[in-house]
């Protein structure tokens, strides 16, 4: 039971990451620094836990608050470029993020031994704070957050600029503003999922953080589905938990993750669950409740 | 003195992440997509060759052309099959999907040949020697010390450049690949097979990651499954500082990142070469994004 517990709770962690590539990706952007926002975020909470003391609240959101800035100011020089330009710059931002925490110690003496981040070998015995619920209630609170926004002018906005972003500069909608308020709401998102996680795992290395995660990150929500928050939550539930379904296959079993992938993407392009997908479910809802009425 | 002998080394070295990045660029070029899967293609290149070296004896000369060849065979049958099976059926598909199906695929042959590393007694599974009568060559200019299989792979690499060059300038299936990036519509009016050229482009590309992956087992003389990852990063680097779809901004670009790496390794730390790189990469994005060299890169759009 509490192994399938953790599943869930570590396919929730990850279905954070992949809602914060949604986020940036709902503009058109492209961008790959979602797992430098989500080290900052794992570090930065681990450090004011367990070297300091905090309670686990404020310490997810003060990495979170750091990171909405950064986001500013990366987003800022970052959006002159698009597509494949911006996810080249924000990987090398992601990378820069976790050469500094491989260098990086601070240690502190608590309880009798030094603790704290130590270089190569990593940040070990972080507090655990973070309980399965502390996921779950994140991830609904950040859905509710995104559903809410959709239907905002905000998400109207996002929208539009999504589908061509000339035409909504035509009609007077501030793109570049925009475009970086969604690069750093997806900041301080992932930096959210890198602080539960750290006080969850209690063990985190710069290793964790690499290109790998990053490319994991993009298969979340490429194979989950594009257009609606709900293709990466599904994509992030899916790759999290297959790898322990399929664990007969043994040693196969990454090898048919990676065919799996392939096999996702080149059947529906737009990753199994997209807008198409979710209008259908939608209505298929809705006509069965107005069917007594109608 | 020593300042010389790091940027030699460099210059040497860094002319496999040219043949990296020019792979990388022209497959860019044609289809305005990146191909992940590039560092795995030079990956299993490299265990293609070293399973020669290994099985005939490493310390002749024959067998390194064999193994050579056998490389840069693989890495061209490896970019048709991902050509065909991939890149083809998502042709019209957004940047993403490529993207995404690539990354799965260098998952797979990355497991795959961590599994065979395992599994096949001639391979180890942390890191499988690359045999080369080459190891233990090196000479003296002065008081630079030179390693000889740099100056080999150097050569090679530079001969590898300047047929491509030719090729790319002088006859009608290369200069059909530069029509084909220019303007793929104009190209088909033209009469250009575009699936051919498309097909051509991979195979070229990735027989050129195939010699890499060769040329960079012999030097660094062990492989593993995980060596792509760095590569593509390098080549990463590269692109952007040439100017993508540069041609010749790969191939300068590449010395470049070679001369930066091994300085920032010797009088830095080997921890902070990639982030000196990703940094350099970022500011020619943000301040030049069509490249160092000329103006013969791409706009971004």
């Amino acid at each position: 039971m509490s192994y399938i517990v953790t599943m869930f709770t570590v396919a929730g962690m990850n279905a954070i990451l992949a809602l914060s590539v949604y986020l940036t990706l709902a503009t058109g952007q492209f961008s790959l620094a979602q797992v430098g926002f989500w080290a900052l975020g794992a570090y930065g909470s681990a450090m004011l836990t367990t070297l300091f003391g905090w309670p686990l609240l404020p310490a997810l959101l003060a990495p979170a608050l750091l990171c909405l800035l950064l986001g500013f100011a990366l987003g800022y020089p970052c959006l002159r470029v698009r597509g494949i330009y911006l996810a080249l710059a924000t990987l090398g931002f992601s990378e820069c993020v976790r050469i500094f925490f491989l260098n990086f110690s601070y240690q502190l003496p608590i309880g009798g031994r030094l603790v704290g981040p130590a270089g190569v070998t990593g940040f070990r015995n972080v507090v655990v704070l973070t309980q399965p619920w502390h996921v779950a209630l994140a991830l609904v609170l950040i859905v509710v957050f995104l559903s809410a926004m959709e239907r905002s002018r905000f998400g109207l906005t996002l929208a539009a600029i999504q589908e061509d972003e000339t035409a909504a500069a035509a009609m007077g909608i501030d793109a570049v503003r925009a475009k970086l308020f969604a690069f750093a709401l997806g900041a301080a998102v992932a930096a959210i999922g890198g602080g539960l996680y750290a006080n969850y795992i209690s063990f985190i290395t710069s290793a964790d953080f690499g290109f790998s995660l990053t490319m994991v990150a993009v298969l979340y929500v490429g194979a989950g589905g594009l257009g609606t928050f709900w293709g990466p939550l599904f994509g992030a539930a899916l790759l999290t938990l297959l790898p322990e379904m399929i664990r007969p296959l043994q040693e196969y079993r990454m090898i048919f993750y990676g065919f799996l992938v392939i096999s996702i993407v080149l059947v529906r392009p737009r990753g199994l669950i997209d807008e198409e997908v979710v209008r259908w479910l939608g209505r298929a809802v809705r006509g069965r409740r107005k069917l007594p009425g109608a | 003195m020593r300042v010389i002998e790091y940027v030699l080394s460099g210059i040497l070295f860094g002319s496999t992440y040219s043949l990296v990045a020019i792979g990388f660029t022209i497959i860019f070029g044609v289809l305005h997509r990146l191909n992940i899967a590039h560092g795995a293609i030079i990956m299993v290149s490299a265990f293609a060759g070293a399973t020669v070296s290994l099985l005939l004896g490493g310390d002749s000369y024959p067998v390194l052309v064999l193994s050579f060849v056998v490389s840069v065979a693989t890495g061209a049958v490896l970019g048709l099959l991902v050509e065909r099976l991939i890149f083809r059926p998502l042709r019209d598909s957004s940047y993403l999907a490529p993207f995404v199906a690539t990354v799965g695929l260098t998952l797979m042959l990355e497991e795959a040949m961590l599994l065979l590393s395992r599994k096949v007694p001639i391979f180890y599974p942390e890191y499988t020697p690359y045999p080369s009568p080459l190891e233990d060559l090196s000479f003296h200019l002065g008081d630079v010390y030179v390693r000889g299989v740099y100056v080999v792979i150097f050569v090679i690499s530079l001969g590898l450049m300047a047929m491509l060059h030719l090729w790319i300038t002088r006859t009608d299936s290369g200069r059909a690949i530069r029509v084909v990036e220019e303007n793929p519509t104009a190209a088909r009016i033209l009469g250009i097979n575009v699936e051919r050229t498309e097909m051509l482009a991979f195979a070229v590309a990735s027989a050129l990651a195939g010699a890499a992956g060769c040329l960079i087992g012999v030097a660094t003389g062990t492989i593993n499954a995980f060596l792509g990852a760095p590569l593509l990063l390098a080549g990463f680097v590269v692109i952007v500082i040439g100017g993508l779809g540069n041609l010749y901004g790969a191939m300068l670009g590449g010395l470049l990142v070679g001369v930066v790496e091994t300085v920032t390794t010797n009088l830095l730390s080997a921890t902070y070469k990639q982030a000196v790189l990703f940094v350099l990469m970022f500011i020619v994005l943000v301040l030049r994004p069509q490249g160092l060299f000329g103006g013969g890169g791409r706009r971004p759009d």
